[in-house]
């Protein structure tokens, strides 16, 4: 479903010259399964996810997501995604029931077969009360269920949640992360990228450790803790990165070129 | 490209413009209010500086001649003024017996600073005797003059020209003294038995070939376009940074860029919206400071000072107004391009408004160049963005069409170059987003 290969991204910053947010990573998220990328802030998640929903360019390597590429077939891809973010916000000035609908116009949908999801989504994510509320006049929990029916209402394969639940209080992610295993349910491949343990341990078939643009350890959350023999993810978590850092702390002060901070 | 996808998000940042409350009160609102009121202010003005008379002291009433009479009861002569000009010149005279001159204008300079009066006519201590002297050595017919005009001592005309009542009153009393000079004129020839005739054998006739609409055309040819430039320029601004800048700031492009939509239909989409603002912009403008212009025109023709120079310019001409319409679609895309590629590469509305500085900077200029004297449609103007096109609409607004016509073809070049650049531009960068 999803297939990533050597995806690299870099950026060119005027203070520490070229920054590497990807380093050529590596893996394949199937449907009916949460493929969880785990990591701090600057890991390369966002990064990731971004390339993901075609909303940034690789620098190298390549991603596909139901045999479509996402940089030569952009448009394809966008019609197998739906994608949610805590920087995807809503249009302050539209109401939860205009925003759904413009979106569902813009997947192409027909007008009746839109109102009837848009009826379905609704009652699913008890939107009701909130249809003529404008996005300006929501809170952070209604925000993100709208962002979850926009993302929803072209009823894609793929779901790409990226910290998803940050700034949410604890009844409304729960609600999320609810909403997220019930699409695993129904066969959707699902990426999730947090930084929170708990939600990763619970949630996710398959765990991505990220740090600093590279995938440190990848698998089930039972092939990660005997590979390395730790129980406690945010144990093996903190050993992974520690390592990580002392390994590139010395090549840092083996090498006489400079390298990134 | 799908134009469904453009006309939907079309649609959307129109709808999302409208339900703006500033948006709509700085380019709906704010004119409505704004331009009748400053137009009401500048008339109440105007009235007032018009309507008010003038202080005028006449210092050296002493040194008058008897002959032709200047002043009769306190009051300029009904000869020299009539009774509502007399009204507006309230006078206050003053002997200067004993004083001299320099003392006498140190004192009136220092008067007119203080605002005690609005101008001073001064008439030095021996103006009555030596205008007589000048008068009777006036030749009679076939005698040589010994003296010339240069030995009578001139009025002095004393006013602040910082000051607008002081300008008044001179327009005002200039207007007296003329006429009681050319009375002594009269009388020294009449005296000398030389017919009034003789100082002007022939009289400058001008004949104008222009009509009055091309007269008032070539007042407003130069100020119309310069109006709905500004306009456009200013509509395209503000939604541009909102749509662009503001979205990136809010979070909601994102989810857009995540949507099906192209790039291009996305830009598209938005310069249509941006356009539609920018013609509606110059077009209420246009509407208001036309109305408000004819309005201020007709009033102030009514006025004795302004009146004759108000009533050469007249009302814009329809046809005026006619070629302004349909000019403004490629004015407006022209700035609606060039706001939504600087705004498209801003990353918050802070930094938009900062961008979008330089753009309002550089056409300025170029919006001022068409309106230098003598500046006409050529092919080297035409090549100009911004100028050519205006240049293009005065020579339109002109009737001079087959001179439109000639360089119509590299003006509307440029300017379809310059809005694809621009266009291309903000698509790259939001695929760079």
């Amino acid at each position: 479903m999803i297939h990533v290969r050597d995806l690299a991204k870099s950026y060119a910053d005027l203070r520490r010259g070229q920054f590497i947010a990807l380093a050529g990573i590596s893996f394949d998220a199937l449907p009916g399964q949460i493929y969880g990328l785990l990591g701090p802030n600057g890991a390369g998640k966002t990064s990731a996810l971004r390339i993901l929903s075609t909303v940034l360019r690789p620098t190298s390597g390549t991603a596909s997501i139901n045999g479509y590429d996402v940089l030569t077939q952009p448009s394809h891809v966008r019609h197998q995604i739906g994608f949610v973010s805590t920087n995807t916000a809503v249009y302050d000035r539209m109401t939860a029931w205009e925003m759904v609908e413009y979106f569902g116009r813009l997947y192409g949908l027909a007008p009746e077969l839109l109102r009837q999801r848009m009826v379905r989504l609704f009652d699913r994510l008890s939107m009701n009360e909130i249809r003529d509320v404008l996005g300006a006049k929501m809170s952070t929990g209604m925000k993100q269920k709208v962002s979850i029916a926009r993302a929803l209402v072209h009823d894609p394969p793929v779901l790409i949640f990226d910290e998803a639940t940050a700034g949410l209080d604890v009844l409304v992610a729960r609600a999320l992360l609810k909403i997220v295993a019930q699409l695993r349910d129904q066969g959707k491949c699902v990426i999730f990228s947090t930084h929170i343990m708990r939600e990763a341990e619970r949630l996710c078939d398959r765990i991505a450790i990220m740090h600093r643009g590279h995938i440190l350890a990848e698998g089930s959350l039972a092939e990660l803790q005997s590979q390395h023999g730790e129980h406690d993810l945010e144990e093996l978590f903190f050993r992974l990165i520690s390592e990580h850092d002392e390994i590139r702390n010395v090549e840092c002060r083996l090498r006489t070129a400079e390298c990134n901070p | 490209m799908s134009w469904t996808n453009v006309k939907l998000i079309f649609f959307r940042e129109l709808r999302d413009q409208l339900r703006d409350r500033r948006t709509l009160f700085t380019i709906v609102i704010l004119p409505m209010l704004l331009y009748p009121l400053l137009g009401m202010c500048f008339l109440q003005v105007q009235q007032f500086l018009q309507e008010h008379a003038s202080r005028v002291r006449v210092v050296g009433v002493d040194h008058l001649p008897a002959d032709p009479v200047l002043l009769v009861d306190g009051h300029f002569d009904p000869d020299l003024a009539d009774a509502h000009e007399r009204e507006l010149l309230q006078i206050e005279l003053e002997a200067a017996t004993g004083d001299d001159l320099q003392s006498l204008r140190s004192a009136a300079q220092r008067d007119i600073r203080a605002g005690l009066c609005d101008l001073v006519v001064l008439f030095p201590p021996d103006f009555a005797t030596r205008l007589a002297e000048f008068r009777r050595a006036l030749p009679v017919a076939g005698e040589r003059t010994a003296k010339d005009k240069s030995s009578v001592p001139e009025p002095l005309i004393l006013l602040d020209s910082a000051n607008e009542k002081s300008k008044i009153a001179q327009v005002r009393i200039e207007e007296v003294l003329r006429r009681w000079r050319e009375k002594m004129v009269a009388d020294n020839l009449r005296q000398r038995h030389v017919p009034a005739s003789a100082t002007r054998p022939f009289e400058l006739k001008p004949d104008d070939v222009a009509d009055d609409s091309s007269k008032a055309a070539a007042v407003w040819s130069k100020v119309l376009p310069f109006i709905v430039m500004v306009w456009a320029l200013t509509g395209a601004f503000y939604p541009a940074i909102d749509l662009c800048a503001g979205e990136k700031e809010r979070g909601t492009l994102e989810t857009l860029l995540s949507s099906p939509a192209e790039r291009g239909e996305i830009v598209w989409g938005k310069l249509l919206t941006v356009m539609t603002f920018s013609m509606a912009t110059a077009l209420l403008n246009l509407a208001i400071t036309t109305g408000m212009a004819t309005f201020i025109i007709d009033r102030l023709g009514e006025m004795e000072a302004t009146g004759m120079r108000m009533r050469q310019v007249g009302a814009p001409p329809l046809l005026s107004l006619v070629w302004l319409v349909l000019a403004l679609p490629p004015v407006a895309a022209l700035f609606s391009a060039l706001s939504l590629a600087v705004a498209a590469f801003a990353r918050s509305s802070k930094e938009g408004q900062y961008y979008l500085m330089p753009l309002l900077m550089v056409s300025l200029p170029l919006m001022l160049l068409p309106m230098l004297p003598q500046t006409e449609l050529d092919f080297g103007f035409a090549l100009i963005p911004i100028s050519g096109l205006m240049l293009l609409l005065r020579t339109l607004i002109e009737g001079q069409y087959v001179e439109a016509l000639r360089y119509s073809v590299p003006v509307i070049g440029v300017t379809a170059g310059c809005c694809l650049l621009a266009i291309r531009w903000a698509i790259d960068q939001f695929n760079n987003e």
